[in-house]
């Protein structure tokens, strides 16, 4: 005596997998409050001195997995922060031999549901080799962090 | 006629005597009603009314922090629960991301919103960097600069300032980051954990 499912107890059980599995799909995309997830859409917002261009490029030559969209109402998390950049001085130059920037930035980045603040770094670098590539860089590396620990 | 001239003499002759033996107390009386002629005769230690009423007032309200970076002052000793929808307000030069990041270096258990209707708390302050010159270079050999800054803390159910706090920093190693962090640091002692 072996049970035979029916027709009906199959298409149940079909239609049990098939909510699973969007459900799996759903949560895959979905932000969790305090958490920055692998894959996010993040807006990058327009910053002091551009900014915003040199964190872009960080982003992607750093490898961080997230995926930046032109477009705010399409984000997760919004990226956004200020930066403030003081070329060496005739007085730096000939006093103390340093051609380097002073480099300072700050960045949050926010969640676009909750509008908390999720996560936020600040840099400085008192004699930045590559300017305000050296700070961007330094954000978009502790960001991977962030974004891989979670 | 003879008579009130030698009261006048004598009594002229008591005063200078009064006044040669003991020149203090002949013209006390004349400091007394006034205090704004006792000049360097009178101590400094004797108490004036004003002062002991400032020895009466509570020093809760202003606290001295316990490094030479600033001083903060809380009224009433008022605390923020952990975890309080707080909002920073936007400052000159972005200082307010520095806040926020300096709430993630030192850990502070509260919960930063962008929208200030979602908020219990408003963070609102200044700051101003001063950055090193010439001089400061040749002379002191550093080029670090000269941070500065005071935030307050109000509750905005009731409108009230309950927590506020400045920092001064000569030598900045660290620019605004450094004051940032130290506002995130005292703001973290009235959070209730």
């Amino acid at each position: 005596m072996f049970y035979k499912p029916s027709v009906a107890s199959r298409s149940m059980l079909l239609l049990a997998v098939i909510a699973t599995l969007a459900a799996a799909d759903e949560t895959k995309n979905k932000t969790v409050p305090g958490k920055i997830s692998q894959g996010a859409k993040v807006f990058i917002a327009a910053m002091s001195d551009d900014f915003d261009s040199y964190l872009k490029k960080a982003i992607a030559d750093k490898n961080v997995p997230l995926q930046i969209v032109a477009n705010r109402e399409q984000a997760d998390y919004e990226v956004t922060g200020s930066s403030d950049t003081q070329k060496a001085s005739t007085a730096k130059k000939v006093i103390l031999g340093n051609w380097h920037s002073r480099e300072e930035a700050s960045i949050k980045v926010i969640d676009l549901k909750s509008s908390e603040v999720v996560w936020s770094y600040s840099v400085h670098k008192e004699a930045s080799a590559h300017g305000k590539r050296s700070t961007a860089e330094a954000c978009a590396k502790h960001l991977k962090e962030a974004v891989e620990s979670k | 006629m003879r008579n009130k001239a030698l009261r006048v003499s004598l009594l002229l002759a008591t005063l200078i005597l009064c006044n040669v033996t003991n020149p203090v107390s002949a013209w006390s009386w004349i400091s007394q009603d006034n205090p704004s002629t006792s000049g360097p005769d009178k101590p400094a230690s004797q108490p004036t009314p004003d002062s002991s009423k400032q020895k009466k007032q509570p020093t809760s309200d202003l606290k001295p922090a316990s490094t030479d970076e600033g001083q903060l002052a809380t009224v009433n000793n008022a605390k923020i629960p952990a975890y309080a929808k707080v909002y920073v307000a936007p400052m000159l030069g972005g200082f307010d991301n520095y806040i926020i990041a300096g709430f993630r270096n030192k850990k502070v258990p509260l919960t930063v919103v962008v929208d200030r209707s979602k908020a219990e708390y408003e963070i609102s302050g200044v700051s101003d960097s001063d950055k090193a010159g010439w001089a400061k270079m040749l002379f002191m050999s550093s080029q670090a600069s000269n941070e500065q800054a005071s935030i307050k803390v109000a509750d905005l159910k009731t409108g009230a300032v309950i927590f506020g706090y400045s920092v001064h920093k000569a030598n900045s190693v660290r620019g605004r980051q450094s004051a940032g962090e130290a506002c995130a640091k005292h703001i973290k002692k009235i959070v209730l954990e």
